[in-house]
Formats: C-alpha cells, sequence, structure tokens
C-alpha cells in the first residue's frame, strides 16, 4: 500500500477495486452493475464536507485509513435470547446460509444468496434500483465490491410468521472494510418484519458500508429495525433505500448506541397513493461518538403519510446530526408529513445539529417540522428527588423514559426489553 | 411534645433577592400548622426551602429536623428522612411511568427506613388502598406522572403520594386552589385520615376555606417574609373577615 500513500484517498478504493476483480473474478450478472458503480465513483469520489447533506459530518479519519477487504471466517451465533426469529447470517459482510438458521421460513419465503440468484429476474429487476449509486458514494462503493448478499423475498400475498433477523458477524484482526448488502422483495400483499444487528468481534477498525435495498409491494407491510451497538473502533454508513407501492405500509426504527461515526442514509420513496411511512430513531452517544441520521421522504403520489420521530441524548463530547428531509411533489397533494426530533445533553461540549426541512410543490398538504435541543429538565428532577429517588436514578429514569418513547414504537415488542437494556448501559 | 421541626431565624433569597427575612417556627409530632399570607408573601419559598429546592440561597438561621440539621441533606435525602412537600405546581414528566415512580419513590424511602422493598404486587395494592383514601381515579396511575391531569387530578396525585411514602413532616403548598369544593372535601378528608401523632403538617393556603375542612392547632400569617402573627383557628377566622391588609397595616403601624 505504500506506493498509493500519495495518491487521492479515492484512488486508492479504485485500485483496491482492480485487485478485487482480479482476484475473485467476475459473477457475470453483478460485475456490469458493479463496472457502472466504479464508474460512477471514480467520477463522484467521496463527499466533500462543502455538500450540504455531510456538513456535520467528517468522514476523511475514516476513509483515509488503510483497510484490507474482509476475508471469509467462520462464525456462530447465538442470537438474541427470548427472540424468535429466521436467521440470516452474515460474516465478514458475506451472507453465509450455512451459519444462518433458514429452514422454518414459511411457505412463499425465501432467503437466498445473491450469488445464487443473481440471474432471477426479481434480482434483474430490482437489485440497484432502489439503492442510487449514481448519486451516493459508499452506496456506490458498495455497489462496485458487489459480489454476494442475500435476497430476501415474500411472496404475494405471504407472511411472515416471525422476524427474520440479520445478524452481521464482523471478526477482523486488522483494520477491515465490509459491505454488506441486502435485497428485501415484498410482493403485493406480503408482510414482513425484519431486524438487523452487528455482533463485533473484532478489536481493529471497522468500517463497515451496507446497503439495504426495500421494494414494499400493493398493500404491503415491512418493518425495518436496525439496532446498532458500537464500540470506539466501529464506524458504520448504512445506506436503506425503500420503495413503496400503494397503500403499502413501511416503517423504519433504527437504534444507535455509540461507535466512532455512523451515518445512518434512510431514503424513502412513497410512488403509490396512500402510502404509510413511519421513521423512528433513537441514538446515544458519548465519548467522541458521532451519530448521523440523514433522511429523505420523497412523496410523489398524493394521500400519503409519513411520520418522523428521533431521539438523541448526547454526553460528553459526542455529537449527533439530524438532517431530514421531506420532499413533496408537485402532484401529491393531500399529504400529512411531520418531522420530530429531540435532544438531550447532558455535557456542555455534547453538540447536536438538527435540521428538519420541508420541500413542498403541491399546494394542498399538512406537514410540520419541530426540533429542540436542551438539557434534562431540572424542574423534573428536583421532583423526582424530592420523592426520595436519588439524583443519579433519578437522571436515569427521565432519560431511560425519553428514550422509551422510541422504544415503545418499535414494532417488535419481545425486542423492547433488549433495548432498555442498552439504553441502561449507555447511562450507567 | 417531640418537636419535629425547629426553624430560627430563617432568612432566604432568590437570584439576590431576599425573600424570607428571619421565620421562626416550631411544629411538634401531631401538630398541624396552617401558614397563611398574602400572595408574594414567600410561604412557597418557606415550602421550597424546606424541600431543599437549590434555587432558593439560605442567607442564614438554622432548621433541625428530627434533631437533625435539615439544610444539610440533599433534596432526595431530606424525602427518605420523611419530608414530603405536596407541590403548589406538580410537574409533569413525559415518559415516565406512574407505577414505576412510585416504585423507586416508595422503595428508595422504604430502604432508608430498614423495611425491604415492595414487589410490583405489594405496590399495586398499596396504590389501590391510598387512591380510595383520597379518591383518586385509579386509571390515572396508567399514565406518565401529571401528564396530562387537570389542575385538580395533579393536586389529588400529590396527597396520594403523601399517602404512600408516609412521611414525618407533610408540607402542602397551596394544595387548596384549583380545586372545585368536591375535590376540596375529598383531599381534606384524605389529609385528616394521614392525620397521626408522629405526623405534623404545615398546611400552606391563602384562603380560609380549607381550614374548615382540615381544622389547624396553630395558624400563622407570612407577611414580607416574616412570621407577623401566629394564633389558633380563629385567626384563620379573623383574617377572612378582615383581610391580609388588617395584618399589614398592623405592621406598617
Ligand atoms: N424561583 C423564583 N425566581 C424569582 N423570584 C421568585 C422565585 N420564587 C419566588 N420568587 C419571588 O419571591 C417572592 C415570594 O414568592 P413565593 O414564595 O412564591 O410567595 P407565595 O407562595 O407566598 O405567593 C415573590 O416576589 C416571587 O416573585
Ligand atoms: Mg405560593
Amino acid at each position: 500500500m505504500a506506493e498509493l500513500i500519495d495518491h487521492r484517498v479515492e484512488d486508492r478504493f479504485l485500485a483496491a477495486y482492480e485487485r478485487y476483480q482480479s482476484l475473485n473474478g467476475t459473477s457475470e450478472p453483478l460485475s456490469d452493475l458493479s463496472k457502472k458503480a466504479i464508474e460512477r465513483f471514480a467520477e463522484i469520489g467521496f463527499p466533500a464536507r462543502k455538500n450540504e447533506s455531510w456538513k456535520y459530518t467528517n468522514i476523511t479519519p475514516i476513509i483515509g485509513r488503510t483497510y484490507q477487504m474482509a476475508s471469509t471466517a467462520r462464525a456462530a451465533t447465538k442470537g438474541i435470547a427470548g427472540l424468535t426469529t429466521h436467521v440470516a447470517v452474515f460474516i465478514n459482510g458475506r451472507f453465509t446460509p450455512e451459519a444462518s438458521q433458514l429452514d422454518q421460513l414459511p411457505p412463499g419465503v425465501s432467503v437466498k444468496s445473491l450469488s445464487a440468484t443473481a440471474e432471477h429476474e426479481l434480482v434483474q429487476t430490482h437489485l440497484g434500483n432502489y439503492a442510487d449509486y449514481t448519486d451516493e458514494s459508499f452506496t456506490a462503493l458498495n455497489t462496485a465490491f458487489l459480489k454476494d448478499g442475500a435476497v430476501i423475498s415474500i411472496e404475494s400475498g405471504c407472511k411472515l410468521d416471525h422476524p427474520v433477523h440479520i445478524i452481521h458477524i464482523v471478526a477482523n484482526d486488522e483494520a477491515t472494510i465490509v459491505q454488506p448488502r441486502t435485497l428485501i422483495h415484498a410482493a403485493d400483499h406480503a408482510s414482513a418484519q425484519i431486524i438487523q444487528s452487528t455482533e463485533f468481534r473484532g478489536s481493529t477498525s471497522l468500517l463497515m458500508n451496507a446497503v439495504t435495498e426495500i421494494y414494499v409491494g400493493n398493500e404491503a407491510h415491512v418493518d425495518f429495525l436496525d439496532l446498532q451497538v458500537g464500540t470506539p473502533h466501529v464506524s458504520r454508513i448504512t445506506n436503506l433505500s425503500v420503495y413503496q407501492k400503494s397503500q403499502s405500509k413501511f416503517e423504519s426504527d433504527v437504534f444507535t448506541f455509540g461507535g466512532e461515526l455512523t451515518r445512518n442514509n434512510l431514503s424513502i420513496l412513497a410512488d403509490g397513493e396512500n402510502c404509510e411511512s413511519l421513521l423512528h430513531g433513537l441514538f446515544m452517544a458519548r465519548g467522541n461518538s458521532h451519530i448521523d441520521n440523514n433522511t429523505f421522504v420523497d412523496h410523489a403520489k398524493p394521500n400519503c403519510y409519513s411520520s418522523e420521530y428521533y431521539k438523541g441524548i448526547l454526553d460528553h463530547q459526542s455529537v449527533g446530526v439530524f438532517n431530514g428531509k421531506v420532499l413533496v411533489r408537485e402532484d401529491a397533494q393531500l399529504i400529512n408529513a411531520y418531522q420530530t426530533n429531540r435532544s438531550i445533553l447532558l455535557s456542555d461540549t455534547a453538540r447536536m445539529y438538527s435540521k428538519p426541512a420541508l420541500e413542498i410543490y403541491a399546494d394542498d398538504v399538512k406537514c410540520s417540522h419541530g426540533a429542540t435541543t436542551g438539557q434534562l429538565d431540572k424542574d423534573g428532577l428536583f421532583y423526582l428527588r424530592s420523592r426520595g429517588i436519588p439524583e443519579e436514578e433519578a437522571r436515569r429514569l427521565m432519560l431511560t423514559s425519553f428514550a422509551g418513547d422510541i422504544i415503545e414504537k418499535a414494532p417488535v415488542a419481545s425486542l423492547h426489553e433488549l433495548l432498555y437494556d442498552h439504553v441502561e448501559c449507555m447511562l450507567r | 411534645m417531640k418537636s419535629i421541626l425547629e426553624i430560627r431565624g430563617l432568612k432566604a433569597s432568590v437570584e439576590d433577592m431576599p425573600i424570607l427575612r428571619g421565620i421562626d417556627l416550631t411544629v411538634n409530632a401531631g401538630e398541624v400548622h396552617a401558614i397563611m399570607g398574602p400572595n408574594g408573601s414567600g410561604k412557597s419559598t418557606l415550602a421550597s426551602v424546606l424541600a431543599g429546592n437549590e434555587d432558593y440561597e439560605v442567607d442564614g438561621g438554622t432548621v433541625e429536623y428530627l434533631g437533625k440539621d435539615l439544610l444539610e441533606m440533599d433534596v432526595d435525602e431530606r424525602a427518605r428522612e420523611g419530608v414530603f412537600l405536596a407541590f403548589q405546581y406538580p410537574i409533569e414528566l413525559p415518559g415516565v411511568s406512574t407505577m414505576n415512580f412510585l416504585k423507586q419513590a416508595v422503595n428508595s424511602v422504604r430502604e432508608h427506613r430498614g423495611q425491604k422493598p415492595l414487589g410490583a404486587a405489594e405496590l399495586l395494592r398499596l396504590a389501590k388502598e391510598k387512591a380510595a383514601l383520597i379518591e383518586l381515579d385509579t386509571r390515572l396511575k396508567q399514565r406518565s406522572v401529571n401528564q396530562g391531569f387537570s389542575g385538580g387530578e395533579k393536586k389529588r396525585n400529590e396527597i396520594f403520594q403523601l399517602a404512600m411514602l408516609e412521611p414525618t413532616l407533610a408540607i402542602l403548598d397551596e394544595t387548596d386552589s384549583g380545586l372545585d369544593i368536591d375535590a376540596l372535601r375529598s383531599v381534606a378528608n384524605g389529609v385528616n385520615l394521614l392525620r397521626t401523632q408522629e405526623r405534623g403538617f404545615l398546611i400552606i393556603t391563602h384562603y380560609q376555606r380549607l381550614l374548615n375542612y382540615i381544622v389547624p392547632d396553630f395558624v400563622h400569617v407570612i407577611a414580607g417574609g416574616r412570621i407577623v402573627r401566629s394564633g389558633d383557628k380563629e385567626l384563620a377566622l379573623e383574617l377572612e373577615k378582615r383581610g391580609y391588609d388588617w395584618v399589614q397595616e398592623e405592621l406598617a403601624a
């Protein structure tokens, strides 16, 4: 790598691409897409800080590191105790059916590897169709290195009995980049809950750059819950792109606890009438953690509803960012779109940048947005203490309640206790 | 007779503005003291200082509570030692479940008293029993603490907490304001049931009305940060008749 050090940081990724291709060969159906993506990446490069949507998040230290492309490994997981799910395991960014537990899937539901299904019509039609590699650097990078991934398909009218739990296991002993890819297709009237979480087993720098595309068919219903418990050497960029057909319902619940740098990109295109889109998020950071939630809801058709609610608790020198944009296109009348972001700063040095934004081209809409950032309510704290509750516990009680607001919205009730445990852990 | 509270020459200020200018007051076990006075005379300030609100600066004097220096104790420590303030303006705590709040409060106090903590079922049973005492709508327990409660519901909830925590010294700050006559009666009835030989009450009120239901042993009038007059329940009636101008005029004379 030494000879590359003077080059643009992008060039290192371009060189890595060449090596990666010659080492791994090309699996034909995906190579076209991958080639287009790397060409596009070569043009756009990484986002500069003058790019409005990256204004408060400096990725230079993260992308400037020398990473290895993740190698394959063996690992096993017990999953989350008390949670009945179908488990899809990714090891070091690669979907690994042998480590997964998918033999109890109900009829009409399949979880397959992308490489094995690359020629299927479903993949051909949808892969790369929603995650925009032409404009998003990290999506382009993920797509360029695309070799495999998971394809979750819920056929028309079928229903998942238990959630599919995507578990990413990352076991790295040197600085590594992993780029998992998932395509979820819920056909008309289908319904599914998907949970995604990560088990980090390494102790050196890790950059995870994940892309998930979700197609939600007519009258289909998909819940996607992402749970991220980071450590100070883990950075994660998630790109979740959702496409909704008419009368569909989609809910995203993003829980981010700690980590070095996290950027959650969530974009939803509501491309049918009477769509419902719910976007919930809870982020908690301390130390030097940086958590950036960037959402985009595109209302292209009339009569839709979207509601966005993000809450954050920031301690020490941590930084939180919320960039939420709602676009209501010209013909999208009768849209109800709401955005709220509330954050609590526990120290004088923690910072929160909150920018909810509305861009409306239709005239008959109901939209609102609001952001508040403040300290823990002093009067509330006094009230609790005046009932005998020690200060530390009173603070915890208030903060847990603040966070619990989002937890209680999460669709998989059996996960709530675990989420409260993580909140508790972050407050200790 | 056992003394619960001994206030000597208490002076306090808020934002450098002196409010209490030397309060002397003794409350013995089993006594109910009413504190009356015009708006802005310092009644809530006295209550806040006793509860340990750090917005108020103590500039002088001493407060002994059961022989200990009350002013040395933290807010929550005072509460665990048995001091309870029913707030004039109870705070709403969105998202904090009432049962969770009660559990933590009751068990903090119990632990301090060397009693074993109550489990969920025992707590629920206790809460039911105490809520009945003051006719509190038990459905309120399903909500966040005070959130969306009406003024009257908030006040009842304060007395309900008083009943749950069984303090030695109960301070009620204008619990009667904002209550209609029925609510006033049931709250007063609850308080009367809580009057015991061991417990002392400081009942702050602007109007004599409440004292028809909770009959005090002593009545004190605060004006300008001092107790300007003390007497028995007749004093409250006289005040009702002659108004606060009377004591203030007398003071000025
Ligand atoms: N937190 C505070 N900040 C500023 N001024 C206060 C505060 N609390 C009380 N005061 C002032 O102190 C005086 C006494 O107030 P208070 O004790 O509430 O009176 P009361 O309860 O008898 O009506 C008033 O002039 C009031 O404006
Ligand atoms: Mg007052």
